[in-house]
């Protein structure tokens, strides 16, 4: 089994890139945390406002609502028109949030950490890819944890590259299914798409391919009832009793 | 119950402290680390809502210092960055909670409460038994206690997914 101190050295130069890549989206991430913090609590604050209203009773309104004088106000649109805000900006928490996590992986030195948890963070970034390139992408993840051991930061971006360049070759309208399990030791990714498309060359995926064979993983691919299936293996870490 | 808000975005933490009084908590705010350990020097708070990256002093830092010198002091740790070994270190310094911005504000002021209440029991109990002599138990009673949230039982994060 491949430990972390055996990584080449080769990859140190690049690390030291990544670790400036963490800080940057570090900053990102954490910026966008607190503009959405603001916009959820403001827009809670009108909430409570419209709700303290509600609750008092509407009498007269002067200045905006000039036509409804002399009338209550419905305020149930406004309590309407909170929702959409609230779901957005638990989308794009949870968007940033998995943004965050990928960034602190770029620096992490903890070098045992679950595979399937990369996935979750890096899938909305494929998702992304996937929906410029016209490509339908499903993503289905295991269960349960695929512990491995190897130098973090670059495993997230040469599992993302991988995909990335799979999603790439396709053509548009295609459909690709990303589904992960835990073989004999073994974590799997395994990408399926139609047969025949340009993205079949192994080739193709390069460096990134290279990237995960020095890392100590191995791809391959096969046809499979008319189906195209390129799988990204990767050994478990050893568990020490 | 006296609450301390501590968080360097303005906006932010001035409507969080109009939302909470509006539940009944009413809060005082200061904008850094340095700031929140004067104002705890002066009067000491209950719970404190702490932020972790703010200019000068690190959230984490203030968590540090006041674990040693106000050990009572009950903070819940409400940030927008937060790194899984933030919150582990937040959990060995013993905070009562670690929330991630944007969280629900009913959810927080629950944790608010919670903290308060926790405190609350902590020291009865062990005043309880100290005043009848039996400062081993009363000892124990507030070490019990702390294990509680060491096992990361109060560490509920409503915005995880």
């Amino acid at each position: 089994m491949r430990k972390a101190a055996d990584v080449d050295e080769s990859l140190d130069l690049r690390r030291a890139q990544l670790e400036v890549l963490s800080k940057v989206l570090g900053d990102l991430t954490h910026d966008v945390q607190n503009h959405l913090a603001i916009i959820n609590e403001s827009a809670g604050w009108m909430g409570d406002l419209l709700n303290l209203k509600k609750k008092k009773g509407f009498g007269r309104i002067i200045g905006l609502f000039k036509r409804n004088r002399g009338q209550h106000l419905d305020v149930e649109p406004f309590l309407q028109g909170l929702k959409p805000i609230y779901e957005y900006v638990a989308e794009a928490a949870t968007l940033t949030r998995h943004l965050s996590r990928f960034a602190d992986r770029m620096d992490e030195t903890r070098f045992v950490f679950d595979a399937n948890q990369v996935l979750e963070e890096i899938q909305d970034a494929l998702l992304g890819q996937a929906r410029e390139r016209g490509v339908r992408l499903e993503v289905k993840l295991a269960k349960e944890a695929a512990m491995v051991e190897t130098e973090p930061a670059t495993f997230q971006l040469s599992l993302f590259d991988n995909v990335a360049r799979l999603i790439e070759g396709q053509e548009k309208g295609a459909s690709l299914a990303v589904e992960t399990d835990v073989i004999e030791d073994r974590f799997h990714l395994h990408v399926t798409g139609p047969e025949g498309s340009p993205g079949d060359n192994p080739e193709a995926r390069g460096f990134a391919r290279e990237t995960l064979e020095k890392l100590g993983g191995k791809t391959w691919s096969q046809s499979d009832d008319g189906k195209y299936v390129t799988t990204l293996a990767f050994p478990l870490a050893s568990r020490e009793e | 119950m006296k609450v301390l808000l501590v968080d360097d975005e303005i906006e932010f933490v001035n409507t969080l402290s109009n939302r909470l009084g509006m539940r009944g908590i009413s809060t005082d705010v200061v904008h850094d680390g340095q700031q929140a350990l004067d104002y705890v020097a002066k009067k000491e708070p209950d719970v404190i809502v702490l932020d972790l990256k703010m200019p000068g002093m690190y959230g984490m830092e203030v968590l540090r210092k006041l674990s040693k010198t106000n050990p009572n002091i009950q903070v819940v740790i409400l940030t927008g960055h937060g790194t899984d070994q933030d919150e582990e270190e937040a959990q060995r310094l013993r905070a009562f909670d670690y929330l991630r911005k944007p969280t629900d504000i009913d959810t927080l002021a629950d944790r608010i409460r919670g903290a308060y209440q926790f405190k609350m029991e902590k020291t009865m109990a062990a005043v309880a038994f100290a005043e009848e002599g039996e400062f081993e138990t009363a000892k124990d009673i507030a070490h019990e206690a702390d294990k509680l949230k060491t096992t990361g039982q109060m560490f509920k994060d409503e915005n995880k997914d």
